[in-house]
């Protein structure tokens, strides 16, 4: 907290983004969007299901040519 | 933005992310009626975080939120069905919401345009581990119903 305060944002962001996993680590790879769970699988599938249904990508506008899908590889590589 | 997401966008975001943004929810909620939502076993943002910023948000509904009572939310059959006769997905929502019916699915605290719940059985993805609750909590939202 004290970091963020004194405007030293990267250093604080360091530190927070290590804090889940930490936990993750100590509890043997609980899930942080669900901690019932041990895997990072999330629920993309559904996700990825319902953004392309053709009536909710009209809904949003969302661009016709290009299919969703969560988390896509190409475009974290970019 | 999701920046848990998208691991190389959220690095290039990631000295933001730290900075508060609460100063910007006060113009909003004077403007429009606002749900914030966590579910019960998200600790990525955790519900105890999002409870201590609406406790300390400055806006003129503080003391109205801060002594509200929190309220216990079951989803009741009649005014969800209600809600969803209207919606293209009628029937599957029905089911769903009669599977939950007088269930405690959570917890709810309201003042002014301020309206925060706690999804039991929930984790990050509300939605899509607690869909029946989400739908009812959304409807409640959307037609200004009570959560008690």
């Amino acid at each position: 907290m004290l970091l963020a305060v004194t405007g030293e944002y990267h250093r604080a962001g360091v530190v927070c983004d290590s804090i889940v996993p930490f936990i993750s680590n100590i509890t043997g790879g609980v899930n942080a969007d669900d901690i019932r769970l041990y895997s990072d699988d999330g629920n993309t599938a559904a996700i990825d299901g319902y953004l392309n249904i053709p009536a909710v990508r009209k809904a949003i506008g969302a661009d016709t040519r290009y299919v969703y899908t969560a988390c896509n590889r190409t475009v974290r590589l970019a | 933005m999701h920046r848990h997401h998208h691991h190389q966008v959220g690095i290039l975001f990631q000295d933001d992310e730290i900075r508060s943004e609460k100063h910007l929810l006060p113009p909003l909620l004077a403007k429009y009626k606002m749900l914030l939502y966590s579910g019960q076993f998200d600790i990525n943002v955790g519900a105890p975080g999002t409870e201590l910023l609406l406790n300390t948000l400055a806006w003129p509904g503080l003391e109205d939120y801060r002594s509200a009572k929190r309220q216990i939310w079951r989803v009741r059959l009649t005014e969800s069905q209600h809600c969803i006769s209207g919606a293209r997905s009628h029937r599957v929502a029905s089911l769903v919401v009669e599977q939950l019916a007088g269930d405690v699915v959570g917890y709810a605290k309201q003042a002014r345009s301020l309206t925060y719940v706690l999804v039991n059985g929930a984790g990050h993805m509300v939605p899509a581990t607690q869909p029946a609750s989400a739908l009812d909590m959304i409807n409640r939202f959307i037609n200004n119903l009570p959560f008690s």
